[in-house]
C-alpha cells in the first residue's frame, strides 16, 4: 500500500550554508524548539566546537553558531525562525588575539591571568568569558576559573546567585545556565561544581553594601581554591560582570572591589569607542597591568527585560528539571511552618530619611506565610536554622527551593527542592525572584 | 441457486454497472437489489465495483462509489468487509482525480460513514476510515494552502446542465493544442497514417465546432474524448522521456491524467504544488498539460536556434574552433567519455578535513606562544585582525588536534599521550552513555534511571575539591557517588548513617513484574537497577517490613521523627514503625 505523503510545511528541514567566518545567529522563542545539525564544516558555538552530525537542541535562548571553516548546518523548528548570517571575522580575530595573549601569561608564570571583563549592556560580555574559558580548554587541559557576578544572570545556578566555577570540560551549549552542576547520575557532558553565593535580590542598587559582601564571600572561596588548586591557578579567572548601568561608575566602588577582591591584573573593556578603557585605565592605573578594549560583535541580540525575565524562567525552570537531554527530577516535599526559618535582605526603597544609618547588610527574620513566600525561590543555606543569625554573611548557597504551595489555615506549605531528601533544617534566605509552574 | 444463475447475475451487474455514466437512483437501486439478492456473489460484486472505481473516468467515479456506499448501507456485511479492504486506497485515488466539486461530495459521503450504525458500531473498518480521515485533513490543510484565486471553470459535465460551463472556445482551445502535439509528432514520424488521419480529424471537428451551436451534452462528450487523447498522448510522451532520459526539469510535475495511469507519490506531490497556481489542484480542466507544451515549444526553439546556426555556418558567419582548440579536443573526447569508468571522489568534507589537517600540522610546526613575544595583552595587538601569527596559531584550537570526538566534539591531538587520553575518552561516553540508558533493555516499559541535582559544595568543601573527581575518566562513578551532601555538616554518626542506609538494597523480587516499588512514606517510586557486581537487579536505598517496600532513609527518618515526637505526623502512625528493624539496619 502506498501512500501519498504530504509533506508537513511547518517541520521542513532548512539548510543554511555557512561561509568562513560568517556567524548564523537566532533567536529561540520560549516556548519552542530549534534543532540544529552540522552536516560539515566545523562551527562552534561561542568557542565550543560542535560534534558533525549530532543534533543539537536550544530552547528559550540566543544562539549563536559561528563558522571555523565553510560548514553546512541543518535547522528545524515548528515556529517561524528568521536567522541572520553576518559576517564576524575580525571580532573572532580579535578574541583569538585575546586568547593567545592570554595563554603566554600561562605559560610564563605559574600565576595565570585573572581577567575582568567588563562593559554596558549588550556588548558581548558572558559570550566573551565563555570563549575565553572554552578555547583555554581547547588549547591544553587547562581549567580556567569562571566567575559570575551578574546576580540577574544564572550561570550553572539560579538568578540572584553569583558563582565561581571551575570549567574543566565542555560547557554544554544546550543548557541556558551554561551546563549541569553536579547531579547524582550519569550526563551527556561532565558536570561543573560550582561555589554559589547568594545576592537575593534583582538590582544592585537596591542593596550595594549587601553585593559587595557578597562578592567578598565569594572571592574569599576563590582565593582559597587557588591556593590549593595549582592547575586552577595557571589556568586563571575569568570574570563576567553586570552591565555598567548596574554599577556605581562615580567612584567605581564595585569595580573596585571586584579588582582587589580578586586580585584582577587585566581588564577587558567590551565597548564601541576608547573612552571607557581610558578612564577605567586613569582610575585603576596603579593596580592594572594591562586594560584591552574589544569592540562589540556586530551580530549581537540585545537582551531587552522581557527576554531577560524569559530567559530567568528558563533558567529557573532548567535548575530543577534539565534540559530535554538531562531529564531531571525535583521532589516536592510538605512541611509545617514551624519547620522553616526564612531571612529576607534588605532593600534600600525600603527605608526613607535614616537610609545613611542602617546596615543593609543585616538580614531580618520573616514570617512564614503566604503573601511573603507564595512561589517565591528561596536559596537554603548551609547555616543551621538554630546558629545566630550573623553568620548569614558568610553563607554558602547549598540550594535553591521554590515554595509552590503556601496554606495559611493549615500553617502548611510545600516546597520544590532539586533534591530528595526533608525539608533541610538549615536558615533560608528569601529571594526576589518568582516562578509560577 | 445454480452456476448459470450467478453468471447471469454477475453479467447483469456488470452491465448495469457500465451503464452508470450519470447520477442514476433507478440503477444504484438496481444494483443494490441484485447484490443484496446474491450475496454468495459478493466477492465478485466488490471486484467488478472497484475494478469500475480504478478504470472509469474521473466524472463518473463518484456514482460508482454511491453504490458502493448503497450496497452497503443496505446489504451491510459481507460487503462492508470486502469494501473496508481497499477502501481507503480507492478513496484517496479517487479524491486526488476529480474536481473540487466532487472532492466535496465524497467528504460529505464519507461523513454519513463516520455515523455509527445502530448496532453501535462503524460502517467500516475502523483503520481504512482513520486513514481516509488523516488524508483528508493533510488534503484540506494542503488545499487551502495552495488555493489561489477561486478555481478556473471546473467542467461539471457529470451534472447535466451544468456542461454548458465547457465552452465551445475553452474546446477549440484544446483541441489546437492537441492539433500542434500531433503535428509536432507527424514531423519525426511524417509516413504514421495513423497520426495523418488524426490530424484530418481534428481539422474536422474544429470545423464542426465553429459551424454550429451543439448541445452541451454534446460539447462534454467531445471533452471528454479529448481528454482521454491527450491523456495517452501523455502517457507515450512519458514513455518516450524515458527511453531517451531527457534531464527535463518538469518531468516529475506530470500528472497522469488517465484513470489508468497510477497515482505515483512523487507525481502526485509534485503536481500539487506545480499545479497550484493553476487553481485547482487536479481539477478537470486540461491544465495539466502545460509543462508539456511547454516542452513542446522549447523543442521548437531548439530547431530554429540549429537552423539559423547552419544558417550562419553557410555564410561563414560562424567562427570555427580550429583542429588544435580545446573545444575540438573536447568534442573529440565527449563520445569517449565513460561514466561508469568514472571513480567517484570521496565527499567534499573529507577533502576539506585531508587538506585542513596538513595545512595545520604545516602551520603549526616550530610554533612556541612561549616564545613569541609579539603575543602581548595589548590593545595594539589585539585588535589586529589579521595577524600573521594569530592566523598560524588558530590551526592549535583546531585541526591541529585533528581527531574529533563525533559525540561531543573535543578534540584530540596525534601523539601517543593524546591517543590515551581519547581512547579513555571515548570510553567514558560509552560507559554513560549505558548508564544513562539504564534499564531500559531487561523491562518491557522502558524506564530511564531518574536523577536529580545534588546540593552545592559549602565554601570548605569547594575550595578542597579537585576538578580530578569530575573529569577523571577512568574510575566509573565520577563525582556523583563522592559527593558530600550538606549532610556532612551533621553529627559525623548521621552522614556515616544514611550513607549505610543508601546502600541498603533489596534484589528485586520475581513477583514484581514492573520491577518498581512505590515508597508508602514520600510516594515515590523507584525502579530497579541492574547492579553488575552482584549480577542481579536491585532496589537501591530500600528495605522490606513485612511485605511493604520502604526506602531505608524515608523509614528511618520516619521512624525517628515518631519516636522523638509520638505528636507529630500522625499519617504515619498506622505504619507502626520499628526503630528496632534499624538497630538491625545498621549492623
Amino acid at each position: 500500500m502506498e501512500f501519498v505523503e504530504f509533506s508537513e510545511v511547518s517541520e521542513t528541514t532548512k539548510t543554511s550554508s555557512l561561509p568562513q567566518g560568517h556567524e548564523w545567529t537566532v533567536q529561540v522563542p520560549a516556548g519552542s524548539k530549534l534543532t540544529v545539525i552540522v552536516k560539515y564544516g566545523i562551527a562552534e558555538i561561542l568557542g565550543t566546537e560542535l560534534a558533525n552530525d549530532v543534533p543539537y537542541t536550544f530552547q528559550g535562548v540566543i544562539v549563536n553558531i559561528y563558522a571555523i571553516e565553510r560548514s553546512m548546518i541543518e535547522w528545524k523548528c515548528l515556529e517561524e525562525l528568521e536567522p541572520k548570517v553576518s559576517e564576524n571575522k575580525s571580532y573572532h580575530a580579535y578574541i583569538y588575539n585575546l586568547n593567545f595573549a592570554l595563554e603566554r601569561l600561562r605559560l610564563s608564570s605559574f600565576n595565570g591571568p585573572r581577567v575582568l571583563i567588563v562593559g554596558n549592556a549588550s556588548t558581548g560580555k558572558s559570550s566573551l568569558a565563555q570563549m575565553l574559558c572554552s578555547y583555554a580548554l581547547k588549547i591544553r587541559h587547562y581549567q580556567p576559573l569562571l566567575v559570575n557576578l551578574n546576580p540577574q544572570d544564572g550561570v550553572f545556578s539560579l538568578p540572584g546567585s553569583i558563582t565561581a566555577t571551575p570549567i574543566s570540560e565542555l560547557l554544554d551549549v544546550e543548557s541556558s545556565i551554561w551546563g549541569q552542576s553536579i547531579t547524582t547520575g550519569a550526563t551527556k557532558l561532565h558536570n561543573k561544581q560550582p561555589l554559589v553565593k547568594n545576592y537575593g535580590l534583582e538590582n544592585i542598587r537596591d542593596n550595594r553594601p549587601l553585593y559587595l559582601s557578597t562578592i567578598t564571600q565569594l572571592a574569599s572561596g576563590v582565593q582559597q581554591r587557588l591556593k590549593n588548586d595549582p592547575i586552577v591557578r595557571r589556568s586563571g579567572v575569568i570574570i563576567d560582570t553586570p552591565k555598567l548601568s548596574h554599577l556605581d561608575t562615580e567612584d567605581w566602588s564595585e569595580v573596585g572591589h571586584m579588582i582587589e577582591q580578586f586580585d584582577i591584573n587585566a581588564i577587558v573593556v567590551c565597548a564601541e569607542s576608547d573612552d571607557l578603557a581610558i578612564e577605567l585605565s586613569e582610575v585603576f592605573r596603579t593596580k592594572i597591568g594591562s586594560i584591552v578594549r574589544i569592540p562589540p560583535p556586530g551580530s549581537i541580540i540585545a537582551i531587552d527585560d522581557i527576554m531577560r525575565r524569559a530567559l530567568q524562567r528558563v533558567q529557573i525552570r532548567e535548575y530543577f528539571y534539565g534540559t530535554t537531554e538531562t531529564v531531571l527530577s525535583p521532589y516536592t516535599m510538605g512541611a509545617g511552618f514551624e519547620e522553616l526559618t526564612v531571612f529576607r535582605p534588605r532593600n534600600i526603597s525600603e527605608y526613607g530619611e535614616d537610609k545613611k544609618d542602617v546596615d543593609l547588610t543585616v538580614f531580618d527574620k520573616i514570617e512564614v506565610n503566604s503573601s511573603n513566600l507564595q512561589h517565591a525561590i528561596i536559596a537554603i543555606t548551609n547555616i543551621s536554622r538554630k546558629e545566630s543569625q550573623d553568620k548569614l554573611n558568610t553563607a554558602s548557597i547549598i540550594g535553591y527551593g521554590l515554595i509552590t504551595e503556601v496554606n495559611d489555615s493549615k500553617k502548611k506549605l510545600r516546597v520544590l527542592l532539586p533534591v530528595p531528601s526533608r525539608i533541610p533544617d538549615r536558615a533560608m534566605i528569601l529571594t526576589e525572584y518568582r516562578y509560577l509552574e | 441457486m445454480s452456476s448459470e444463475d450467478g453468471s447471469n447475475a454477475l453479467e447483469e451487474f456488470k452491465t448495469t454497472l457500465d451503464g452508470l455514466t450519470f447520477n442514476s437512483r433507478p440503477i444504484i437501486t438496481t444494483l443494490t437489489q441484485l447484490a443484496e439478492e446474491h450475496m454468495s456473489l459478493a466477492q465478485e460484486f466488490v471486484g467488478l465495483i472497484e475494478n469500475r472505481l480504478e478504470k472509469c473516468v474521473p466524472s463518473q467515479k463518484l456514482f460508482t462509489f454511491y453504490v458502493m456506499d448503497s450496497i452497503c448501507k443496505n446489504a451491510g456485511s459481507p460487503y462492508t468487509i470486502y469494501f473496508s479492504k481497499n477502501l481507503h486506497k480507492l478513496f484517496r485515488k479517487t479524491y486526488l482525480l476529480v474536481d473540487n466539486q466532487t472532492r466535496t461530495k465524497m467528504i460529505s459521503m464519507f461523513k454519513t460513514w463516520m455515523v455509527p450504525l445502530p448496532a453501535g458500531d462503524l460502517m467500516f473498518d475502523h483503520s481504512s476510515l482513520n486513514s481516509i480521515e488523516n488524508f483528508l485533513i493533510k488534503a484540506s490543510a494542503l488545499h487551502q494552502k495552495s488555493a489561489t484565486p477561486p478555481a478556473i471553470q471546473q467542467h461539471t459535465a457529470h451534472n447535466g446542465p451544468a456542461g454548458s460551463n465547457i465552452t465551445v472556445k475553452s474546446l477549440l482551445s484544446d483541441i489546437d493544442k492537441l492539433a500542434l502535439i500531433t503535428q509536432s509528432k507527424l514531423v519525426s514520424t511524417p509516413d504514421d497514417a495513423k497520426l495523418q488521419a488524426k490530424v484530418a480529424i481534428l481539422k474536422q471537428l474544429r470545423q464542426e465546432l465553429q459551424k454550429e451551436r451543439l448541445a452541451p451534452e454534446f460539447l462534454s462528450q467531445v471533452h471528454q474524448q479529448l481528454k482521454q487523447i491527450f491523456a495517452q498522448e501523455h502517457q507515450q510522451q512519458q514513455q518516450q522521456q524515458q527511453q531517451q532520459q531527457l534531464p527535463l526539469q518538469n518531468n516529475s510535475q506530470f500528472l497522469p491524467p488517465s484513470s489508468q495511469g497510477s497515482v505515483n507519490n512523487d507525481m502526485s506531490r509534485g503536481s500539487l504544488q506545480a499545479n497550484g497556481n493553476n487553481g485547482s489542484m487536479f481539477g478537470g480542466s486540461l491544465q495539466f498539460n502545460a509543462p508539456f507544451l511547454n516542452q513542446l515549444t522549447n523543442s521548437n526553439r531548439l530547431n530554429k536556434l540549429s537552423s539559423l546556426v547552419n544558417m550562419l555556418r553557410e555564410k561563414e558567419l560562424l567562427h570555427e574552433p580550429g583542429e588544435a582548440s580545446i573545444t575540438t579536443l573536447a568534442a573529440k573526447l565527449e563520445p569517449e567519455f565513460d561514466s561508469s569508468k568514472t571513480v567517484q571522489l570521496p565527499s567534499y568534507s573529507l577533502l576539506q578535513d585531508i587538506l585542513g589537517d596538513l595545512e595545520a600540522q604545516r602551520q603549526t610546526q616550530n610554533l612556541d606562544i612561549l616564545n613569541a613575544s609579539v603575543l602581548q595583552l595589548s590593545q595594539q595587538f589585539v585588535l589586529n585582525d589579521n595577524h600573521p601569527i594569530t592566523e598560524k596559531l588558530v590551526h592549535f584550537l583546531y585541526r591541529a588536534k585533528p581527531n574529533k570526538c563525533s559525540i561531543c566534539g573535543k578534540r584530540f591531538g596525534n601523539t601517543l599521550e593524546e591517543k590515551e587520553l581519547e581512547i579513555q575518552h571515548l570510553d567514558w561516553h560509552f560507559r554513560v552513555n549505558k548508564k544513562i540508558k539504564g534499564i531500559q533493555s531487561n523491562t518491557t516499559t522502558s524506564t530511564k534511571v531518574i536523577q536529580s541535582r545534588n546540593w552545592y559544595l559549602d565554601e570548605n568543601q569547594w575550595a578542597d575539591f579537585k576538578e580530578e573527581d569530575i573529569i577523571a575518566t577512568d574510575i566509573d562513578t565520577g563525582a556523583a557517588e563522592q559527593q558530600p551532601t550538606f549532610a556532612n555538616n551533621r553529627e559525623d554518626s548521621t552522614d556515616a548513617i544514611y550513607t549505610k542506609l543508601r546502600n541498603k538494597y533489596i534484589v528485586v523480587p520475581d513477583y514484581a513484574t514492573d520491577m518498581k516499588f512505590q515508597c508508602p512514606i514520600c510516594t515515590e517510586s523507584t525502579y530497579g537497577k541492574y547492579d553488575e557486581d552482584l549480577g542481579e537487579w536491585i532496589w537501591s536505598n530500600c528495605v522490606q517490613v513485612g511485605d511493604k517496600f520502604f526506602h531505608a532513609t524515608c523509614y528511618y527518618e520516619a521512624a525517628k521523627s515518631q519516636q522523638s515526637n509520638t505528636s507529630s505526623s500522625p499519617s504515619f502512625q498506622n505504619l507502626q514503625l520499628d526503630l528496632g528493624i534499624f538497630n538491625e539496619l545498621l549492623q
